[in-house]
């Protein structure tokens, strides 16, 4: 990729991230049907997102084995968890402070690039995927959907993952510093997500 | 490649837009107020950047490793406030940041890495704890937290560029000078915050 290309495609991807949304319950209509509605929302819901970022960078700065089974663990368990609330009746709302402290604790472990083993870095994508798959089921069937919108996110979700966890194995092989903006953009999210956690424990959720 | 991309990116933009909120309490005003907070106090934004310019005095790993740790730190302390839980002299302890750092700064003081991470630490703190009890009410917790956190984040990365200068003699000067004016400023908040 040519480097103006590449600063684009950077930027891009910045602008999106940052793109100021309102958090939705409900699923946003992109008007191409529910499966692109669902891949829409990991998008606009900046918890997933930071999710989704977090486990990436963290099976990423372990190497490209770790990278590909944190792929699949996270991917399998997001949708066995989000079927899961799709057939189950439950509050989802105490379900939310533990989505937070998913990428508080991800996050914490990408600051301090814990050498975590494989089996401990693909448990962690697989329970912070499933908590979330179950939280997305069981807003999904809040709102009357069906599986296919479990499916977009899924789908988003594995795309996601694979384009952090490889560009993550990819800047930091050479370079120092880069596996050190990586380690910040984890504290960051950590800052983040207990931030979060705080205004969730004031508003009551 | 450039040739899909502009378009690539046209579409994400236009597949991505929001409607258009015409009340500024909505919750999407979350992220520019947030954006904002940390930059709206001369006091925090001369003690986020004096802790980019001793990081970068100090070299590695303190480079790096005070400006993650003053953000997940300051968390912490937003989080007592948004709690609810008192901490006493907050704007001293605000003000005593800068006029320390800056004294750090202008000494080119190099103690050992834990005693520079407990100090970042223990300021850190105190600035937390006031954007805690200040968040307004009505915003996106969310989006409110991401533009703080980047923005806090910015400025710790805008003063270790600044202090990047310091592998030349002449900005080892202006780098003392820089951490002179800090600390300068610093006097100044304690006095008004004293007073």
């Amino acid at each position: 990729m040519m480097p103006r290309a590449r600063h684009l495609a950077g930027a891009t991807f910045l602008i999106v991230l940052m793109w100021p949304s309102v958090a939705l319950a409900h699923l946003m209509s992109t008007g191409f049907g529910p499966f692109y509605d669902g891949m829409a929302h990991l998008f606009v819901t900046p918890v997933d997102l930071m999710a989704v970022l977090a486990v990436g960078m963290l099976a990423g700065l372990r190497g490209a084995k770790p990278g590909r089974w944190a792929l699949f663990g996270i991917t399998t368990s997001w949708l066995i968890g989000g079927t899961v609330g799709l057939c189950v009746e439950a509050d989802a709302t105490p379900l939310v402070i533990g989505a937070a402290a998913g990428p508080f604790v991800v996050g914490l472990a990408v600051a301090l690039d814990l050498r975590l083993p494989l089996a401990a870095t693909t448990s962690i994508a697989a329970l912070v995927g499933a908590g979330f798959g179950l939280l997305n089921g069981l807003s999904l069937r809040a709102t009357g959907a069906d599986s296919l919108p479990l499916l977009g996110i899924t789908a988003a979700v594995f795309v996601c993952v694979t384009l952090i966890a490889a560009a993550t194995v990819r800047v930091t092989r050479d370079r120092d510093w880069r596996r050190i903006a990586v380690r910040v953009a984890g504290s960051w999210i950590t800052a983040i997500s207990l931030l979060m956690i705080g205004w969730m424990l004031k508003t009551g959720v | 490649m450039k040739h899909t991309v502009v378009p690539i990116t046209a579409l994400l933009l236009l597949v991505l837009s929001n409607e258009a909120l015409a009340h500024t309490d909505h919750d999407a005003g979350g992220f520019t107020s947030g954006l904002y907070h940390p930059i709206s106090g001369l006091d925090h934004v001369l003690a986020m950047v004096a802790v980019g310019l001793w990081g970068a005095q100090l070299g590695k790993p303190s480079i790096w490793l005070l400006p993650v740790a003053f953000p997940i730190v300051m968390s912490l302390g937003a989080l007592l406030g948004l709690l609810g839980m008192p901490l006493p002299g907050v704007e001293i302890g605000i003000a005593a940041s800068a006029l320390a750092l800056g004294v750090m700064v202008l000494g080119e003081v190099k103690p050992r890495l834990a005693v520079a991470l407990v100090m970042v630490g223990f300021f850190a703190i105190f600035h937390g704890h006031a954007h805690g009890t200040e968040l307004p009410e009505g915003q996106s917790g969310v989006l409110y937290s991401i533009g703080f956190v980047l923005a806090t984040g910015t400025l710790h990365v805008s003063g270790v560029a600044i202090g990047l200068v310091h592998r030349w003699p002449a900005g080892r000067v202006a780098l003392r000078f820089a951490g002179g004016a800090v600390a300068a400023f610093g006097c100044f908040f304690l006095w008004r915050a004293i007073a």
